[in-house]
C-alpha cells in the first residue's frame, strides 16, 4: 500500500468504503425482498386453501365432485400450485389434480410430508380430507433470480464507484502531479515551466513559492549562457572563414569539371582558340566530324583544320575566329560548307562566339557546329516524298494544286496562255478486277511514262488519284492544248499493254480547260475540269470534252454536284420531311385509309422543294438508299406512334428507288424495322416505279417475291410512262398498277390517252391486278375513270398531299 | 394382570364405537349448499350428540339429483319437501317422523310496480319456478288447470326459491311461484319489493323421514329429538308436529 501513489491510496479507500455500504444495503435488500415474496407466497396459498376448503365443502355435502374436478385443473395450472386431493370419508381420493389418482386410498399417495393435510368439517364431524401441495421451488427460484440480480446491481455498482474512486483520486493529485512534473523539468534543466498557483490552500502556495524559484533559477542561468555564446560566436566566425575558402575552391574544381563533362558529351562540335585563334580546346564530336587527331591540332590554328565556304556558291569564307574577334560577341550561324581533306565535305549548323573573362575582355573564342549533312538528305528525301507520286513518281495532286495556284497567279500577272487537261482512263477498272491491282499498278506506271513523253519540259504532269491524271499546260492557247489532248488521247488508245502474254488498250477520256478569268481559283478549274471530263465520259468514253462556261451538259452535271451537297446538308439540318396523299377507293367506300407517303424538302429558306429538284441528282449520286431508308425509318415509327391509324389502315404506300432495289443490304433493313417498329407487313405497299424495276429486274423480283412472301404488297408506280412493256407485267408480281397521270389528266381530251387508261387497266385486271388513276384532278376525270373501272383515284379531287399532322383531321379520327 | 384387561377392554370400547358407520342426514335443496350447511349443520350436531352417532349432513345441486339419492336410498334421515314423500315412503323404506305443523301454500309474486293483479294476468307472461319436481310447482299447475283457465304460461326453473325472487327483481321474468315459508325466510326488506297477487293450495309441508334400516330405537330416539329439541323449530323453520299418516297419505292425490 506504501509503494503506491496518493492517487491510488484515495482511490482503494473510497472504493473500499463504499463496497461496505453496498455489501451492507444489498445484504438488507435481498432479505427484505425474500421477505417479501415469502409473504407473498403465504398470502397466495392462504387464498388458494380457503378457495379449496369452500370447494371442497360444497363438494362433500352434494356428493358432486365434477365441477370441483373441473376447478382443480384450473388451479393447478397456476405455477404456485403442483397438487390437489380430495377424498370423502372414507378416504377415498374423489378429487385430483392427478386423475389416475381418483378412487385410491389417500393414506397411499407417496408423498404425504410435502403436502399440507386439511381436513374438511361439517361443525364436529369430519367431512372429508383435502391435501394440497404447493410449489416451493418457484419461490426458491424467485429468490435466486432476486439475487442474482443484486449481484449484478452489485458489481455494475462496484465498478462506478471504482471509476468514481479513480477519478477523485485524480482530482485531488492533479496539482501535486502538475508540481512534480514541473520539478522534474527543472531538474532536467528546463526553466521555463509554471506551475498554475491558483487556489489559496496549501497547494497554491507551494505553486507560487516554486514559481519564483524557477524565475530566479532562469535568470542566473540566462547570464551564463550569454557569456557562453559570446565565446561560441567568435570560435565560430573564424571556422566560418576557413571553410568558405575552401567551399569555393571544390565549387570553382566542380565547375570545371562540370563544362568539360558538357563539352565532352555535347552532340555538337565545340572548339576553344585563343585570342590568336589557336586552338586550346576541341571537344570529341569535333575531332570526328574534323577527322583529327587531337594531339596533332592543339595548339595550332584553327584555319588549318575548320577551313569553310557558302553552301550555294562554294565561295570560301574567311576564318571564324576573326568574324568573333571582330563581332565581339555573337560572330555569325547558319549553315556552311566544311572543306574537310581528303574527306566529302561536310554541311554544318556553325555559331560562333567571343569568350570573355570577368571583366568583359576577350580572350578567345568558341565555335560549335553540328553536321547537317543527313538531316539536308532526309529533308530533300521528304520534300520529294510529300509532292510526288509513289506508284508513278509524278507529282501528287497537292503539288499539282500548289504549281496551278502559282500559274493562276502568273497567268494573270504575265499574260501566260495555259491550259489544263483532266484526264479518266476509260476501262481501267476491268484491268484492275481482271488481272489485279499489281497489274493496274504496272499499267499506271507504264502509261504515266507514255503520257510524259507526250508533254514538253515546262508542262506538268500529275497523278491526281486512282486513274485521274491532271496535265498543266504552258504557252498554249485553246487550239495547243486540244492538240496535246488529241496527242495523248492517241498516245493512250495506241498503247498496248500485256500482262500474263495477254494485251490489250484503255481508253482516256479528257477534259479540257483553257486557263482564262472565269476561272478564278484552283478549286474552280478543278471543278470544271472534272466536269468536262465526265461529259466526255458521258459521250461515249475515250473523248476529248472543251470546257465553255455556257455548255449545258456542264452546268447540268455542276447543278447535280450541288444538290448532293444541298441534300447532304438538309440531311444534317434535318430539313426532309413527310407527307401523305389519299388514295379513294371508287368501289368500295369502307375501304379504310388508303394513302401514299411522299418525301419533300425545305430549302435553306425553308421553301417547300420539289422532289422532281433534288431526287435525280440524288439517284445519279446514289443517294436514294440513304433516302428511302429514312422515309421507311420515318413512316414506321410515326405508325408505331399512333396505333389508331394502324387499326383503320388499309394500305400504306412507300416509295421505293431503283438504287434500293439494287442495294444488297435494303432487304434486310426493311424486316428489321418490320420487327422493330411492329408493323403489320400486309398493310404497306412499296411502290417502285416500272423503269426502276425493269432496269434492277433480277434483284426487283427477289426483293418483291420475299417481301411478298411477308405478307407485304406491291404498286407498279408511274405504269406507262417508262418502258412499258406488257410482258414485264407478268414476270413482276405486283398487287397494284398505278397508271401514269400523264395519261390520266388528259383522259377526257385526249382519246389515245383514254385509251391507254382502259388499256392499262383491263390488262391489269386481267393479270389480277388493281388498277390506280394517279392525277385525277377534278369530279369528270374522277366520273370517266370509274366508268372505265379503275378501282383506286389518286389526286387532287380525292386531296392534295398534306402534312402527316393533318392526318387525323383529313379521315376525322377522334 | 388388571391393567391389560383394563387396556384390552378400553380398546375393545374404542373401536366398537367407531365402528358404527356414520349416518347420513340429507336435505331437500332448497337452499344453496353453503346455506343449507349453515342452517341445518347444528341440527346435525344436535342429532348426532343426542343419538351419539356420527351424522354426515348431506344435499344435492338440484332436486332431481336429491330424487336420485333417495331412490338409492342413500340416507338414514331426510327432510323431504312433500312431493318426494309418497315415493320414498311407498318405494324406497322411508318412514315419516315429524312434519311441519303449518301447511304449504304456493304464492305467485310479481314486482311491486308491476301491473300484474291477479292470477289470470300471468297469461302470456314468464314465471319462474324453482324446478319441475318442487311442490308449489305442481300447485301451480294443479291451480291452471283447476281453474279452468288456458293460460299461455311459459315457465323458467331457477333451481331454488332465492333465485326465483331474484329472477323477478332483474326483471328477467314478470311472476315468481314460490312457497310461503320460503318467503317468509328472506329479509323484510327484500320482501317489501314483492307484491303477491294469488296464493292456493294448503299440503302437509317438510316432512322428516327415517330409513327403516334404522334400528328402532334410533328411530324412537330420533323421533324425539325432532318433537322435543328447541333447535329443532328454528331450523326448521317452524314448528313440528308428529307426523299424520292418513293426511300424508292423501299428498299423492293433491299433487296430482
Amino acid at each position: 500500500m506504501r509503494r503506491c501513489s496518493l492517487k491510488y491510496r484515495i482511490a482503494i479507500t473510497i472504493f473500499l468504503l463504499e463496497l461496505i455500504v453496498m455489501a451492507v444495503v444489498l445484504r438488507v435488500t435481498i432479505s427484505y425482498i425474500g421477505d417479501e415474496m415469502r409473504a407473498e407466497f403465504s398470502a397466495a396459498h392462504s387464498v388458494v386453501q380457503t378457495l379449496l376448503i369452500d370447494m371442497s365443502e360444497v363438494a362433500l355435502i352434494t356428493d358432486d365432485f365434477v365441477e370441483f374436478q373441473g376447478r382443480v385443473a384450473v388451479i393447478v395450472g397456476d405455477p404456485k400450485v403442483d397438487t390437489v386431493l380430495l377424498a370423502d370419508l372414507n378416504e377415498r381420493v374423489v378429487v385430483s389434480s392427478d386423475l389416475e389418482l381418483i378412487g385410491a386410498q389417500i393414506s397411499s399417495i407417496p408423498g404425504k410430508d410435502e403436502r399440507l393435510v386439511l381436513p374438511v368439517m361439517f361443525g364436529k364431524q369430519k367431512a372429508g380430507q383435502l391435501e394440497i401441495q404447493f410449489n416451493t421451488e418457484l419461490l426458491a427460484e424467485k429468490l435466486s433470480d432476486a439475487q442474482i440480480l443484486g449481484a449484478i446491481i452489485a458489481l455494475v455498482g462496484m465498478v462506478i464507484v471504482a471509476m468514481v474512486s479513480l477519478l477523485m483520486g485524480y482530482l485531488l493529485t492533479k496539482r501535486l502531479q502538475l508540481m512534480i512534473s514541473a520539478a522534474t523539468s527543472v531538474a532536467q534543466g528546463s526553466l521555463t515551466v509554471k506551475v498554475p498557483a491558483s487556489g489559496n490552500d496549501e497547494l497554491g502556495r507551494l505553486g507560487s513559492v516554486f514559481n519564483s524559484m524557477v524565475s530566479k533559477l532562469r535568470q542566473q542561468v540566462g547570464e551564463l549562457k550569454d557569456q557562453k555564446q559570446y565565446l561560441q560566436d567568435s570560435n565560430v566566425a573564424l571556422s566560418s572563414e576557413v571553410s568558405l575558402k575552401k567551399v569555393a575552391e571544390e565549387s570553382l574544381r566542380q565547375e570545371k569539371e562540370k563544362v568539360h563533362v558538357t563539352l565532352e558529351a555535347l552532340g555538337d562540335g565545340v572548339i576553344t582558340t585563343d585570342l590568336e585563334g589557336y586552338v586550346d580546346y576541341l571537344n570529341p564530336v569535333a575531332i570526328k566530324i574534323l577527322n583529327v587527331i587531337y594531339s596533332e591540332v592543339l595548339g595550332q590554328p584553327l584555319d588549318r583544320i575548320y577551313q569553310r565556304s557558302d553552301l550555294v556558291t562554294h565561295v570560301s569564307l574567311r576564318s571564324v575566329v576573326l568574324d568573333c574577334l571582330e563581332e565581339k560577341g555573337q560572330a555569325s550561324s547558319g549553315d556552311v560548307l566544311l572543306n574537310i581533306g581528303t574527306h566529302d565535305d561536310v554541311v554544318v549548323q556553325e555559331s560562333a562566339a567571343a569568350i570573355k573573362d570577368y571583366h568583359g575582355n576577350v580572350i578567345g573564342c568558341v565555335v560549335v557546329f553540328r553536321d547537317m549533312t543527313q538531316a539536308r538528305l532526309l529533308e530533300d528525301e521528304i520534300s520529294y516524298q510529300a509532292t510526288h507520286d509513289d506508284l508513278t513518281g509524278l507529282i501528287n495532286r497537292r503539288e499539282f494544286e500548289v504549281r496551278l495556284t502559282h500559274l493562276l497567279k502568273v497567268t494573270r500577272k504575265l499574260d501566260i496562255e495555259a491550259a489544263v487537261l483532266y484526264l479518266d482512263l476509260d476501262q481501267f477498272k476491268v484491268v484492275n478486277e481482271t488481272f489485279g491491282h499489281v497489274a493496274g499498278d504496272e499499267l499506271l506506271q507504264v502509261l504515266s511514262t507514255v503520257l510524259r513523253g507526250n508533254l514538253g519540259d515546262k508542262d506538268s504532269l500529275a497523278r491526281l488519284g486512282g486513274d485521274e491524271f491532271g496535265v498543266i499546260l504552258i504557252d498554249r492557247d485553246e487550239n495547243g492544248a486540244m492538240l496535246v489532248a488529241d496527242q495523248l488521247r492517241d498516245a493512250v488508245k495506241s498503247f498496248r499493254f500485256v500482262w500474263d502474254d495477254q494485251f490489250f488498250t484503255v481508253g482516256v477520256s479528257i477534259g479540257v480547260i483553257p486557263l482564262t478569268t472565269t476561272l478564278p481559283h484552283v478549286n474552280a478549274v478543278l471543278s470544271a475540269a472534272d466536269s468536262a471530263c465526265y461529259v466526255a465520259k458521258e459521250l461515249g468514253r475515250n473523248r476529248i470534252h472543251l470546257y465553255s462556261p455556257d455548255d449545258e451538259q456542264l452546268v447540268q452535271h455542276q447543278e447535280e454536284m450541288h444538290w448532293v451537297s444541298r441534300i447532304a446538308s438538309a440531311f444534317e439540318q434535318n430539313r426532309f420531311l413527310l407527307v401523305f396523299q389519299p388514295i379513294k377507293a371508287l368501289n368500295d367506300p369502307d375501304h379504310g385509309y388508303h394513302f401514299e407517303i411522299l418525301m419533300r424538302m425545305h430549302d435553306e429558306e425553308g421553301k417547300i422543294v420539289k422532289p422532281d429538284d433534288f431526287l435525280p441528282a440524288a439517284e445519279r449520286f446514289t443517294l436514294m438508299p440513304t433516302l428511302d431508308r429514312w422515309v421507311v425509318r420515318q413512316t414506321f415509327q410515326w405508325l408505331n406512334q399512333n396505333p389508331k391509324i394502324i387499326e383503320g389502315l388499309n394500305t400504306c404506300g412507300v416509295n421505293l428507288s431503283g438504287n434500293s432495289l439494287g442495294d444488297e443490304y435494303f432487304l434486310d433493313f426493311l424486316l428489321s424495322q418490320f420487327k422493330k417498329l411492329n408493323i403489320p407487313k400486309h398493310k404497306i405497299c412499296f411502290e417502285i416505279t416500272e423503269t426502276a424495276a425493269i432496269l434492277n429486274l433480277e434483284n426487283a423480283l427477289f426483293l418483291i417475291e420475299h417481301l411478298r412472301a411477308e405478307g407485304c404488297q406491291f404498286a407498279l408506280d408511274d405504269f406507262g410512262a417508262g418502258l412499258s412493256s406488257y410482258a414485264y407485267l407478268k414476270k413482276i408480281p405486283v398487287d397494284y398498277l398505278k397508271i401514269d397521270g400523264a395519261f390520266v389528266k388528259d383522259v377526257i381530251d385526249d382519246p389515245i390517252d383514254d385509251a391507254m387508261v382502259r388499256s392499262i387497266h383491263e390488262i391489269g385486271h386481267i393479270l389480277g391486278k388493281k388498277t390506280v388513276a394517279e392525277y385525277v384532278e377534278n369530279d369528270v376525270i374522277e366520273a370517266r375513270v370509274k366508268a372505265i373501272g379503275v378501282d383506286f383515284i389518286q389526286g387532287y379531287a380525292v386531296s392534295k398531299y398534306l402534312p402527316l399532322d393533318q392526318f387525323a383531321d383529313f379521315y376525322q379520327i377522334p | 394382570m388388571k391393567n391389560y384387561i383394563f387396556g384390552i377392554l378400553f380398546f375393545w370400547v374404542f373401536t366398537a364405537a367407531h365402528a358404527e358407520p356414520v349416518m347420513q342426514f340429507g336435505v331437500f335443496p332448497h337452499l344453496s349448499p353453503h346455506q343449507l350447511l349453515a342452517r341445518y349443520q347444528p341440527l346435525a350436531d344436535a342429532l348426532s350428540d343426542n343419538l351419539s352417532r356420527s351424522i354426515l349432513l348431506k344435499t344435492s345441486r338440484d332436486f332431481q339429483m336429491f330424487q336420485q339419492k333417495i331412490i338409492s336410498e342413500q340416507y338414514d334421515f331426510a327432510l323431504l319437501q312433500p312431493l318426494f314423500y309418497p315415493d320414498a315412503h311407498e318405494l324406497y323404506g322411508y318412514e315419516p317422523i315429524v312434519q311441519l305443523a303449518e301447511p304449504l301454500s304456493a304464492i305467485v309474486l310479481v314486482h311491486k310496480s308491476a301491473q300484474i293483479h291477479n292470477f289470470s294476468d300471468l297469461d302470456n307472461l314468464t314465471v319462474a319456478l324453482p324446478s319441475p319436481l318442487a311442490a308449489v310447482t305442481k300447485l301451480f299447475e294443479r291451480e291452471i288447470k283447476q281453474n279452468g283457465v288456458k293460460m299461455m304460461v311459459r315457465s323458467v326453473y331457477t333451481k331454488s326459491h332465492d333465485r326465483c325472487y331474484q329472477a323477478v327483481l332483474s326483471r328477467q321474468v314478470d311472476a315468481c311461484v314460490s312457497a310461503d315459508r320460503s318467503f317468509k325466510g328472506i329479509p323484510i326488506a327484500v320482501q317489501q319489493k314483492f307484491k303477491e297477487v294469488a296464493r292456493f293450495g294448503s299440503i302437509p309441508h317438510v316432512i322428516l323421514v327415517v330409513h327403516k334400516r334404522v334400528s328402532e330405537s334410533v328411530r324412537k330416539n330420533a323421533a324425539a329429538f325432532f318433537l322435543q329439541d328447541k333447535i329443532v323449530p328454528t331450523v326448521v323453520g317452524g314448528v313440528v308436529k308428529k307426523a299424520n299418516a292418513a293426511e300424508l297419505d292423501n299428498l299423492r292425490v293433491l299433487l296430482k
